[in-house]
């Protein structure tokens, strides 16, 4: 490019962003092209996503069906986030947390803000107020079991904006039974795990654990439909 | 001055250590795919050209009077270690030739600065201390470098000391054979075809040359004929381990008692792991069975553990590969490549510590929304209630 046109260039960046602030406007060069991860604690899965976990400033969709170990998988996700010096939020919509399995993944339960909202409405509110706070590495959306045609994607563009400009991992975590057709709760979410309960894992007439099918239906860094196994070992988490 | 003790027929002496009855021509054999080879032999079998690596039916080809007997590699290890740590009085650098195998052990010490007497003197005193406190017959070589020292102790009289002084070492070197230098198969095949027999012959040729027709380890070579052997004794480190043994004055036939008592050895490993703050990721079992016999399983895990049931676990799958035949009399459980409990990595991204602690983070939220923020703590007492198990705090309210 000319030299002039390159400096008319940085002048009109300047000038709009004077005008619509700095995320209004910006020049190829000025995005950040390093993007944060948090690794999910499954290497095989960490490999699948290419990027080697969850991105940060990004929102991410973890579903599944009742133990299909979508809840294991986030716990392990918090507990890397805290390995990895982040603050950490879990909002529980619907009262599912359990510390006592929470502890058992390596969670440092003295470290992890646990937040009981009345609504859902409410534990958006939150969310947006934490992102913006600045300070939170990682926060968990618990929505418990939810209708798989639940979509209110208004509720979530606010949240979009703030997520973007910031460097926390957003997670949505919700279990539904009608699995494949689930909605997006977002159009921006950039990646969307789909787990699945595959068999059981047993020794000595004892159930141990169990191995569940994880499909990236959505991702926006690397590619789609890919699918991964994941062990769940009850006391020890995934692996 | 560095001190090389070669000790010849390592296996056969140590073998004679434990079972002095042992008649002679005495040939240690070890089992590849199957197949027995010789591990070590005594000194008649050698001069009956038994060699290490030949197989059985060799060997009763060349020494049909041979007493074969099954090698105990674990046991001459464990000589081996004793020895060292008797060599710790006299040197901090310690080294086992990487040659050493059944037939003959070669150590390294690095003695530092001596004056020949006080190092002849020295040399006697640590011989006779390995005959008195371990009954093994070994010789010892004195000499500036490694390779010219252990070229001293092999051509050194039985028990005796080999000093070679100060610039004698190419003198000394001349007339030994090249096959005792460190040679690759290319090299072996072809300084014979070239007329070079002798340390003297390959160290007359120019080293330019040498480097030109046999490359790196070429160079090598011609530099240890020379006598510059620039290699240092590496400083000795004792490998860490942990070990636990269970006698038993009944051998014991029921496989439930001893996998009750392998739990019992993964409880106290662990917590002996734990008070160190170690895991370990090698595990070795023996049992010593009522025919005399022993059996070893060694496994080597991908990742450390510390915990009893894994390590009990781990014991019942090597105690599964044993095949016993008759009762067991003494298991010994040894924990090897002990590691640090908790590997501590280096901030190898850059990430900055946050300093704001939750409290701040959520101190307007809880203005705003009430008090609908917590952190969870587990109760000590184990409930049969799961919503007793924990405690609900809440942050910057009553708790």
């Amino acid at each position: 490019m000319d030299v002039n046109k390159s400096q008319k260039l940085k002048q009109l960046a300047q000038t709009l962003q004077r005008e619509y602030g700095i995320h209004g406007f910006r020049l190829g060069t000025q995005l950040n092209p390093k993007l944060e991860i948090i690794p999910t604690g499954v290497s095989g899965l960490d490999n699948a996503l290419e990027i080697g976990g969850i991105p940060c400033g990004h929102l991410t969709e973890i579903w599944s069906k009742p133990t299909g170990g979508c809840s294991t998988l986030t716990l392990s996700l918090i507990a890397q986030a805290q390995a990895f010096n982040h603050h950490t939020v879990f909002i529980d919509i619907q009262d599912t947390f359990d510390p006592e399995v929470a502890h058992q993944h390596g969670i440092d339960l003295n470290a992890l803000v646990l937040v009981f909202p009345q609504s859902i409405n409410q534990a958006l509110d939150i969310t947006y107020e934490l992102i913006v706070g600045g300070q939170v590495g990682l926060i968990i959306l618990g929505f418990g079991l939810l209708e798989a045609h639940f979509s209110k994607p208004n509720l979530f563009q606010r949240l979009n904006l703030a997520i973007s400009r910031s460097s926390c991992a957003v997670i949505c975590h919700a279990l539904s039974f009608e699995h494949e057709n689930v909605n997006s709760l977002s159009d921006a979410t950039a990646l969307r795990l789909l787990c699945e309960h595959t068999q059981w894992r047993g020794r000595h007439g004892d159930v141990t654990g169990y191995i569940s099918t994880v499909r990236i239906t959505k991702n926006k860094f690397g590619r789609q439909n890919q699918t991964v196994q994941i062990k769940i070992t009850l006391e020890h988490g995934v692996s | 001055m560095i001190a090389c003790i070669s000790i010849p027929y390592f296996a056969a002496q140590v073998a004679r250590l434990h079972t002095s009855t042992l008649p002679r021509p005495l040939v240690l054999i070890t089992y590849k795919n199957d197949l027995g080879v010789v591990y070590g032999a005594d000194e008649h079998a050698t001069q009956a050209r038994v060699l290490p690596g030949m197989s059985l039916n060799k060997v009763h080809a060349v020494c049909p009077d041979a007493h074969i007997v099954p090698a105990n590699p674990h046991q001459d290890q464990e000589t081996l270690n004793e020895i060292i740590q008797r060599l710790t009085y006299f040197a901090r650098r310690i080294e086992v030739n990487k040659r050493s195998n059944g037939q003959n052990a070669y150590i390294y010490l690095d003695l530092g600065k001596l004056r020949p007497s006080e190092a002849i003197r020295i040399g006697k005193h640590i011989l006779n201390n390995l005959v008195s406190k371990v009954s093994v017959c070994a010789n010892l070589g004195l000499a500036k470098d490694k390779f010219t020292g252990s070229l001293a102790s092999i051509y050194a009289e039985p028990g005796q000391v080999n000093l070679i002084r100060l610039r004698e070492e190419q003198n000394f070197l001349a007339s030994k054979p090249v096959n005792l230098l460190p040679l690759t198969k290319d090299m072996r095949r072809k300084l014979p075809l070239l007329g070079i027999r002798t340390i003297g012959q390959f160290a007359s040729l120019p080293r330019s040359a040498v480097f030109t027709q046999f490359g790196r380890s070429g160079r090598f070579a011609h530099k240890l004929a020379y006598g510059e052997d620039t290699r240092r004794v590496a400083l000795y480190k004792p490998e860490a381990m942990e070990t636990a043994t269970q006698h038993f004055e009944g051998a014991i036939n029921n496989r439930m008692v001893l996998e009750t008592i392998l739990c019992q050895i993964a409880d106290e490993l662990s917590q002996r792991l734990r008070n160190q703050q170690q895991t370990t990721q090698g595990i070795e079992l023996t049992l010593q069975l009522e025919n005399q016999s022993q059996i070893t399983s060694t496994r080597i895990l991908g990742n450390p553990i510390h915990s009893p049931r894994r390590l009990s676990m781990v014991l019942y799958r090597l105690l599964s590969e044993c095949e016993i035949s008759v009762g067991v009399e003494r298991v010994e459980v040894r924990l090897k490549q002990l590691q640090a409990l908790i590997p501590r990595q280096l901030d190898l991204f850059g990430h900055t510590t946050k300093s704001a602690d939750i409290e701040d983070i959520v101190v307007n939220l809880i203005r705003r929304h009430g008090e609908c923020f917590f952190t969870a703590s587990l109760s000590e007492k184990d409930d049969a209630n799961a919503e007793h198990r924990f405690h609900l705090n809440v942050i910057g309210g009553i708790a």
